[in-house]
């Protein structure tokens, strides 16, 4: 029953939004520490295929064995890990980004404006998905308490 | 998660540390001796940026940044003319450390700004820590 009260909602979904975002963050961070390192490349999380996961995710939100729990439940998570089939590790794995900028003499492409620009969206983006899981954790917690 | 926040340190060590060289570089601007006291210009020193390797076994992520300080022994010294020293050699020049004012100083300001970079990124951290132990609120 308390797996059905998480699962029916987009809180999983959410859950996964918050942590790429958080390993984006992480690959942004070292972009930024590296700066001034010659020959680095700076590095990415792939974002658009993470964001062609979610709306899969989302436009098949039935899975084919017709239980009627959502594709990326957390319950069955546990079991067979259709979120990790959903969302594989790859997608939270950064690799060398494609360059947006020009290399520099000393072979690093660094563009500050870019990662910071990045960095700002992405933790708007964490925020996004943190507040809205509250607000359905409220909506839970005003069911639980009979009050609005 | 909170990876992002040793990444963003090394950054600030490293930088810092690249600070201190040019500080030490400028001071040292018109050295003549060694520690020993014998006569031999102040080698310049660089920091040396290298990208921090990833634990094996662990799976990618962000990498953070390693430094080592260097000492240029191959820019020979700058000579000036001033026979009344008394570590001029017999033609009366004196060897000078090759220490560039402008170049210390074009370094110093992007070590400070990219120090700078660092701190800004730790505050989005933070944003960021912040908002997720709003869930446990």
């Amino acid at each position: 029953m308390i797996d059905s009260l998480f699962n029916s909602s987009t809180i999983p979904l959410l859950a996964n939004v918050a942590a790429f975002a958080e390993r984006r963050h992480e690959a942004l961070a070292g972009n930024v520490a590296n700066i001034s390192t010659p020959d680095y490349r700076t590095r990415d999380l792939p974002v658009a295929e993470f964001q062609a996961a979610l709306a899969e995710a989302i436009a098949h939100r039935q899975p084919a064995d017709g239980s009627g729990k959502p594709a990326w439940s957390f319950s069955a998570a546990a079991r067979s890990s259709p979120v990790t089939e959903v969302f594989p590790r790859a997608l939270f794995r950064p690799a060398e980004a494609a360059p947006k900028s020009l290399t520099f003499q000393d072979g690093n492409n660094r563009s500050i404006e870019n990662e910071v620009m990045e960095m700002t969206k992405n933790s708007i983006m964490q925020s996004v998905a943190v507040e809205l899981m509250n607000s359905q954790f409220n909506r839970l917690q005003a069911v639980i308490s009979e009050r609005a | 998660m909170f990876r992002s926040l040793d990444l963003s340190t090394s950054g600030l060590v490293a930088q810092r540390h690249r600070m201190d060289t040019i500080a030490g570089n400028i001071a040292n601007i018109n050295t003549t001796r060694d520690e020993k006291g014998n006569v031999s210009p102040f080698q310049r020193r660089f920091v040396k940026f290298i990208a921090d390797r990833e634990q094996a076994g662990q799976e990618s992520r962000g990498v953070g940044v390693k430094f080592s300080v260097e000492v240029d022994r191959k820019t020979p010294p700058r000579k000036h003319y001033m026979p009344g020293h008394p570590d001029a050699d017999a033609d009366g020049n004196v060897a000078l450390p090759a220490i560039d004012l402008t170049t210390e100083f074009v370094n110093a300001l992007e070590a400070s700004r990219a120090y700078e970079a660092n701190v800004a990124t730790i505050d989005i951290t933070k944003g960021m820590y912040g908002q997720a132990l709003k869930i446990l609120a």
